[in-house]
């Protein structure tokens, strides 16, 4: 319960703060009471309280400090590239922290209500957030980011209802059977798939991605992702992945990284093909679905992913200046901040998979769940399309280091983000090298009590 | 220290990557300081080595709860590679003495740190993360120094290599899967795996999990029709670059399925056997066919490596002890001869501004020195008797020749022999011989001491076999026991 504390009250006070206090007094607010949830999170103890509504079970604590961390991050990293472009700047942190708010209320539940309620309270800042710039880029993402986001949320609403029906019950791992229960899995899945970014759902990813303010979309392609991942694995596994579940999500990962991964090598501009990106590996980590002990490997594949994109999109922020991240303005990164140039390599080849990363662990722990659960058709293919993948990271990389660049100048990283960067930059090569550091601390058993 | 040889490469590097000063004075000095070291400590591994069996064994917990280990340990086949790897990494970086970015030295000796991993590792979970590691500073060698078409060979190589890798990796995890069950837990350690060998040859999914490790390493080998990335990466990586390429990282091909797919898969590879011969008599012949049609100096000698190769493949697929010698003695030899081949052709290159094979005539008469070193290596690498070439192709296909499982296809590989003869004495005559058109400047004492030691190996291993045989049995000789107990 008092991570969900924290989190409300410093949005909350964020709000409030942000009337009569500057921007300045807001922010580190915002970053300290992050971080005091994020510290504060391991030694929460496992619980549930309302009858059963709130659950924070070992998952629900793992998937929310992803969560937390990529807020965090999106928060340190975020100040210079809201200066440059004028954009509300309080607003940006209070709005940050009620999303993480929602995200925590996402993840610690297994019921079905309650996960509907904190995916709306998650939702509804991200709207604004994506529409906080003010360009016409920026607002066609929120808009399509909000009609979309709103249908899934529909979906997933008559689902529940429809779940409901089938068995009785708002609680996941109620059992069911025969039409009405297959139809209720079907939406519950698809309502969920649109935020995770599954295809066929995954439309909007591209558009709102490269709209959205970059800070924004670190958040979207890591915090938002393990809420939904969080609910996905819930729900999931509490309808089985033995009948129309399981084929609906075998399709859908199917589609997921053959499209995902094909779009990403088509692309021009950095945040888009990180966007494609981003939804492949959401196929990936739901192959761990499939395994018979999903929740460490969505734990750390969340993790490593969060690191990963978060570090690439943190790097990505500092180098946009408000009209996007196209090839031109990576171009030689190198040689304008070799660091930032560095920490984008370790980024990407996180995300290809390449060991010694953290991104490599993730991958091992989610192949090997759908190894164990029999799915070694839908695991060659996703071997195959991970092999495509280093192909399109290598091209954006290519960029950053073999040409000249356009813009001349270093560029400037404030030190708090700075920091912030070193520190994920850090974390990626050392889980890399010492999974197990942090392992147990996603080995939690099962999703659904 | 064997941990230090693969670790102190790369905290070397860290320093160099950290140093303040932004020339490569310091980079190119230092690099070659660490690297000489670490020679010098590899061969004292060498020459302490027992004789029999692994030694040096290092063991770390290191991922317990994936049943990982840090475990290292060298043996009599791993041995001279390791040597070699801290060899050829001084021999690069005096080839690259004019290169101005520290940069460049840093990942050299990246690249030595994780080859020496890629041979040391005696855990398959461990030996993957160095075989990964070594495409990365690899790619960037390339793509950044190399010549017209390097990003383009670089990409090429890159996804090849990774195309394999995935495969590896899914035979690893199949392999420590499905062993899990008889050792009473899951492992990755390679001594341990090998206990449950004879289980694991009695499973159907055998097959599977020998073709996802020899797809890997007949990618890195490489073997026909999986070298189609070579040609590239060879010619238009750097000549430091190339050298690591031929010396080392083919070599990794080798070294797996001598220490993987036969290790642990002894009944498969029996199997298989005829196919894999016939992979290798279509890599010799078409290898040393292929090189007869080149125009340009480094991409014939990168086909050569082909033929090479197919040598080693042809001494594994006969799975008796001569042939295996054969294949170890090849690749060492390969690794000097080769290594000495593309360091001249780059020099030569720097010089002509050229690797065109037809503008280029009467290089022996305009440099004598380099023209002399070519030619020794040109004679060395078509397998002339009294130089290391000759010993490796001659076991490997004797042995191949004495084993029932491939005697059928050595008739075929003697062809290649010709025909590569006629290539490299061909090459001879193209460009060493003539009259002198231009005069060139010859080696200066920089270039010439980072070819002494190749000249000085690629002769003595010709001359003195008993200084490598020996260590190759003490490794062979323990394989082909257990191979024996399997089948």
């Amino acid at each position: 319960m008092s991570v969900l504390w924290i989190l409300f009250l410093t949005g909350l006070l964020a709000a409030l703060a942000g009337l009569w206090w500057p921007e300045r007094a807001v922010r580190n607010l915002v970053r300290a009471g992050l971080l005091l949830a994020l510290v504060w999170l391991p030694f929460v103890p496992e619980q549930s309280g309302f009858g059963g509504l709130f659950l924070m079970d070992g998952f629900a604590r793992a998937l929310t400090l992803v969560g937390v961390l990529a807020a965090l991050l999106a928060s340190l990293v975020g100040s210079g590239y809201l200066e440059r472009t004028g954009m509300g700047a309080f607003e940006y942190h209070a709005l940050l922290a009620f999303s993480t708010f929602g995200l925590a209320v996402m993840a610690s539940s297994a019921n079905l209500v309650v996960i509907l309620v904190g995916l709306e309270l998650l939702s509804l800042p991200l709207y604004a957030l994506a529409a906080l710039r003010y360009d016409p880029a920026s607002e066609e993402a929120g808009l399509k980011y909000f009609l979309l986001g709103a249908v899934a949320a529909a979906v997933f609403f008559y689902g529940l209802v429809l779940h409901f029906g089938a068995t009785g019950s708002f609680a996941l791992g109620a059992v069911g059977k025969g039409p009405l229960f297959a139809v209720a899995v079907a939406l519950l899945l698809a309502g969920l798939f649109f935020k995770a970014a599954l295809t066929p759902f995954s439309w909007w990813a591209p558009d709102v991605y490269q709209g959205a303010p970059t800070p924004v979309t670190l958040f979207m392609a890591t915090g938002v992702k393990a809420a939904a991942f969080a609910a996905l694995a819930r729900v999931a596994v509490g309808v089985g992945m033995g009948g129309i579940g399981g084929a609906f999500l075998a399709l859908a990962v199917l589609l997921t990284v053959f499209f995902g991964n094909l779009a990403a090598l088509a692309q021009g501009e950095a945040k888009r093909l990180l966007a494609y990106s981003s939804v492949a590996h959401a196929g990936y980590i739901a192959l761990a679905l499939f395994g018979p002990d999903p929740a460490p490997a969505v734990g750390y594949y969340l993790l490593a992913y969060a690191l990963s994109t978060g570090l690439a999109f943190a790097v990505l922020a500092q180098v946009d200046g408000g009209r996007g991240v196209p090839f031109g303005e990576v171009r030689g990164l190198v040689r304008r901040s070799p660091m930032l140039a560095g920490m984008l390599l370790l980024a990407l080849f996180s995300l290809a998979g390449l060991p010694p990363l953290v991104g490599f662990w993730g991958k091992y722990l989610a192949f090997v769940q759908a190894a164990r659960g029999g799915q070694y058709g839908l695991l060659a293919f996703a071997l195959l399309t991970a092999v495509v993948a280093a192909y399109y990271y290598l091209r954006l990389l290519a960029q950053a280091f073999f040409l000249e660049p356009e813009a001349k100048g270093g560029l400037e990283v404030r030190p708090l983000a700075a920091l912030a960067l070193g520190l994920v930059a850090f974390l990626v090569v050392a889980l890399g090298v010492f999974p197990g550091a942090v392992y147990g601390f996603f080995n939690v058993g099962g999703v659904v009590p | 220290m064997v941990s230090l040889l693969i670790f102190v490469p790369f905290l070397a590097a860290l320093v160099i990557a950290l140093w303040q000063e932004d020339d490569a004075a310091f980079a190119k000095r230092f690099a070659l300081g660490v690297s000489g070291v670490l020679t010098l400590v590899a061969l004292g591994l060498y020459f302490r080595y027992p004789g029999q069996g692994f030694a040096f064994e290092e063991r770390l917990p290191w991922l317990p709860s994936l049943g990982a280990g840090y475990h290292v340990g060298l043996d009599g086949i791993a041995l001279p590679f390791v040597v070699l790897t801290a060899l050829l990494t001084a021999v690069s970086v005096l080839a690259s003495w004019r290169k101005t970015d520290r940069a460049f030295f840093a990942l050299l000796l990246v690249l030595e740190g994780a080859l020496t991993g890629v041979f040391a590792a005696l855990d398959l979970l461990l030996f993957f993360l160095f075989f990964e590691i070594v495409l990365v500073p690899m790619y960037f060698v390339i793509a950044v120094w190399g010549y017209e078409n390097a990003r383009y060979a670089a990409v090429k190589f890159l996804l090849y290599s990774l195309f394999g890798s995935v495969f590896m990796l899914a035979a690893i995890l199949g392999t420590a899967y499905l062993a899990s069950g008889t050792l009473g837990g899951l492992t990755f350690d390679f001594p341990k795996l090998q206990k449950a060998a004879p289980y694991l040859a009695t499973l159907p999914a055998a097959a599977w999990l020998f073709w996802g490790f020899a797809l890997a390493f007949l990618i890195k080998l490489p073997s026909f029709p999986l070298h189609t990335w070579l040609p590239h990466a060879h010619t238009q990586a750097p000549t430091a670059g190339s050298i690591f390429l031929a010396g080392l990282l083919l070599k990794m091909g080798g070294y797996g399925l001598i220490r993987f797919n036969l290790g642990l898969f002894p009944a498969e590879l029996k199997r298989f056997s005829a196919f894999l011969a016939v992979l290798a008599v279509i890599s010799i012949l078409y290898g040393a066919y292929v090189t007869l049609a080149q125009r340009d100096l480094k991409r014939l000698i990168a086909n050569s490596s082909v033929n090479h190769m197919g040598y080693v493949l042809l001494g594994i697929a006969s799975m008796s002890a001569i042939g295996l010698h054969g294949a170890v003695y090849q690749m060492v030899a390969h690794g000097i001869i080769t290594g000495l081949m593309f360091l001249m052709v780059g020099l030569l290159a720097d010089r002509t501004h050229t690797r065109e094979i037809g503008a280029m005539r009467g290089i022996y008469a305009s440099m004598p020195v380099l023209g002399g070193i070519l030619w020794l290596a040109l004679l060395g690498g078509l397998g002339l008797p009294g130089l290391a070439g000759f010993l490796g192709e001659y076991q490997s296909l004797w042995g191949a020749f004495e084993s029932g499982l491939t005697r059928g296809y050595v008739w075929f590989a003697i062809f290649g022999i010709l025909i590569l003869v006629g290539a490299m004495l061909w090459t001879i005559q193209r460009v060493l011989l003539g009259a002198k058109e231009k005069d060139y400047p010859d080696l200066d004492p920089i270039e010439l001491a980072a070819a002494a030691p190749l000249v000085f190996l690629a002769v003595l291993l010709g001359l003195v076999p008993a200084l490598l045989t020996p260590w190759i049995d003490g490794g062979i000789q323990p394989l082909l026991a257990f191979v024996r107990g399997i089948l």
